[in-house]
């Protein structure tokens, strides 16, 4: 692998060298099939080659249950992944959030849902953490509006998750199905 | 001049002729492209402003669907990149080509249909967003039947430019030529294979055809290509068509913009995997995708470097309040930002500082000055050059400061508090507790603060964050209302 990674890279000094040197090459045509030969290079080194690495199995990596696909559904529909990462790094930052993420852990996993922002919590193990009930008061409104609510489980006070009252009762089941599935 | 007010034919302009029928007038396709890209920049810094309310007061609007945050984003998102950027450089190139090829477009008629199309896909998309149909992956939440239709409409717009460029009589062409090609050449190939293209028609989920590593490699090779290999080189060619034009300067030199081309196309396309810098993939193709990131520095010190020596000399421009001068103004300020924005970008790629920025406010930060700061303000720039000569009438000069200083002031709020925030963030994470553990004699680290008075301590950064927004999205707003007056006003008076 590593061998056709070195080959990938040298071709691709060679067309990038190549059009420097020879200023008349676009003028020659030489730069649409230049610039296709570049891309396609890149997407065969850093796209296909490490498709090709074998990915062990983990504990973590296996098929969600029905409901728990459906609330996975939910989530990536109604944009969780936009602030919630499900992703724990090998770094000071993420020590004592679970388990260092590995490849295979994502193996049922489509579309990923990694995450690039960490606006709320990592989730990539928030199962069993609350029970079932904080997380649909949770989800329903995060933030306590009455005195009353101050005190329910699932109501913090300082959140800015967005409300999801709009979602049904089966879907809000299907998505803490899903949240509990993340171990 | 002459041959532009000529070609402006009179009776014609109104804002509604111009966005029907499948005129061949001269230049029809560039004015319906700018057009069409301002109207949905309105759409676009409107969902800004609501996004960026719901983090100050997140129950406004609540219990409402398609106006929860989760689905407003990526109409703002895909809303900016593919209404607002990519329509108004489309156009703008179509305004340059003619100058640079010395021949007409070869058919104004397709690039309405093209420009006809793409308000189509975009209103499907301003439709089906919010209705929280997506493909769940960032930058290519497009369902399927959008992501054909923009395949098509890349495709007519690169067979426009390639005829026209075909027509040449003269073979050598400048840079701006070469940056257009190859974005034409590069986006189709990026967009294909970033869009689940025969791979997932339900976009349900599941175990997919690519296990979810893998996707997350084949997403951000994607996010990141789409913007180095369309918005970028799209912004070039246009930067290197309007920094002589508007400073007065000859270009300093040919050989670096030569130098800086090819370096990109090599350099830009292997980043992708820093996007996941410490995640769970090969920590091989981390490494490389950081050295090809710090490598990313030659081509945009190219770029920098010809921008600073073609300018100099004219910087005192920025401050002339002449109608002449005041593109120039945007046109200084893109390419300060591109200078900041892309010197950022190798360095936060590296391991050390990459474990403080990453998945904190820094990257939102990075990703405004890129396309805010820097391509926005380009195109802003040159669509105040182009309007008066394409409409033979004037831009409202009052509106515009007004559009700059309000623009200006909110992005440095904006940015500033987003940079600020992250660091706030970095380091809360990395606050830790440490335990002995006597029995396995290993030392346990426990988050020191809790996630919750991280946010909490976040509040007043969203509300400035929220008045930043605020300006800038009424300084937009003045802009919109410039150009929508401008066609009206050439409209009339014809």
């Amino acid at each position: 692998m590593y061998t056709a990674l070195i080959l990938f890279i040298l071709a691709g000094t060679i067309i990038c060298l190549g059009g420097i040197y020879y200023r008349k090459s676009i003028a020659l045509g030489l730069l649409v099939p230049g610039a296709v030969l570049l891309i396609i290079i890149a997407f065969l080194s850093t796209v296909v080659l490490p498709y090709r690495e074998k990915i062990p199995a983990t504990e973590k990596g296996v098929p969600y249950s029905e409901k728990a696909l459906l609330g996975r559904q939910i989530y990536v529909r109604e944009g969780c992944w936009y602030c919630h990462t499900q992703q724990v790094r090998p770094i000071r930052q993420d020590e004592g959030l679970g388990n260092i993420s590995q490849p295979g852990d994502y193996q049922y996993d489509y579309p990923h849902v990694l995450g690039t922002e960490r606006t709320g919590p990592d989730l990539s193990h928030v199962a069993g953490k609350y029970e079932d009930e904080w997380h649909k008061n949770h989800l329903i409104n995060p933030r306590p509006r009455t005195l009353q609510e101050a005190g329910m489980a699932g109501k913090v006070l300082g959140s800015v998750m967005p409300p999801f009252s709009f979602l049904s009762k089966e879907e809000i089941d299907a998505l803490v199905a899903y949240l509990q599935s993340l171990r | 001049m002459e041959e532009e007010v000529k070609a402006a034919r009179p009776g014609s302009l109104g804002i509604l002729s111009t966005l029907s029928g499948w005129s061949d007038e001269e230049n029809s396709a560039a004015r319906n492209f700018i057009l069409s890209s301002v109207i949905w920049l309105a759409l676009v810094v409107s969902v800004a402003l609501i996004v960026a309310t719901k983090f100050v007061w997140p129950d406004f609007l609540a219990g409402v669907a398609w106006l929860s945050f989760g689905r407003l984003r990526p109409l703002h998102v895909n809303g900016a990149l593919f209404g607002w950027l990519s329509m108004s450089s489309a156009g703008i190139m179509l305004y340059i080509l003619p100058k640079l090829t010395g021949v007409k477009l070869y058919s104004e008629r397709l690039g309405n249909f093209a420009c006809f199309l793409w308000n189509l896909l975009l209103l499907g998309a301003a439709i089906t967003l919010p209705l929280g149909y997506t493909q769940g992956r960032e930058y290519a939440e497009f369902i399927l039947p959008l992501d054909y239709l923009l395949m098509i409409v890349l495709a007519l717009l690169a067979y426009n430019v390639f005829k026209t460029v075909a027509q040449m009589k003269e073979k050598a062409m400048y840079v701006s030529l070469w940056y257009f090609l190859g974005s034409l050449v590069w986006v189709p190939i990026t967009y294909f294979v970033g869009n689940n293209f025969l791979l997932d028609i339900t976009g349900l989920g599941g175990k997919g055809p690519v296990p979810g590593v893998n996707d997350a490699m084949l997403n951000w090779w994607y996010g990141h290509n789409l913007i180095g290999m369309w918005f970028s080189t799209m912004g070039l060619g246009i930067f290197y068509y309007f920094l002589p034009v508007l400073t007065k300067n000859p270009l300093y030199s040919h050989r670096l913009s030569l130098i800086g081309f090819w370096t990109l196309a090599f350099f830009y396309v292997w980043n992708g995997q820093h996007h996941l810098i410490y995640g769970p993939g090969p920590d091989w193709l981390e490494n490389v995708a950081i050295t090809f990131s710090v490598l990313m520095l030659i081509p945009v010190f190219a770029v920098v470097y010809n921008f600073f020596k073609t300018a100099q000399g004219k910087w005192h421009l920025m401050f002339d309040n002449s109608a002449e001068h005041m593109p120039l103004k945007f046109f200084m300020v893109g390419g300060l930002a591109y200078f900041l924005t892309c010197t950022q970008g190798p360095f936060q790629a590296l391991k050390t500082i990459n474990s403080n920025f990453h998945l904190s406010y820094w990257v939102v930060g990075h990703a405004h000055l890129a396309f805010l700061a820097t391509f926005s303000f380009i195109s802003m720039a040159c669509i105040y050059y182009i309007l008066p000569r394409l409409l033979n009438t004037s831009v409202n000069m009052r509106l515009a400061h007004w559009h700059f200083w309000l623009l200006c002031s909110g992005l440095i709020i904006f940015l500033g508090i987003l940079f600020a925030a992250s660091i706030v963030q970095g380091a809360m994470w990395s606050a830790k507790l440490e335990e002995f553990d006597f029995i396995t004699g290993r030392t346990i680290f426990k988050p020191a603060v809790e996630f919750i008075d991280i946010v909490r301590l976040l509040h007043p950064f969203y509300f400035t964050l929220w008045i930043g927004a605020g300006l800038m999205v009424f300084g937009v707003m003045l802009f919109v209302l410039n150009v929508l007056l401008t066609f009206y006003k050439a409209g009339k008076v014809q």
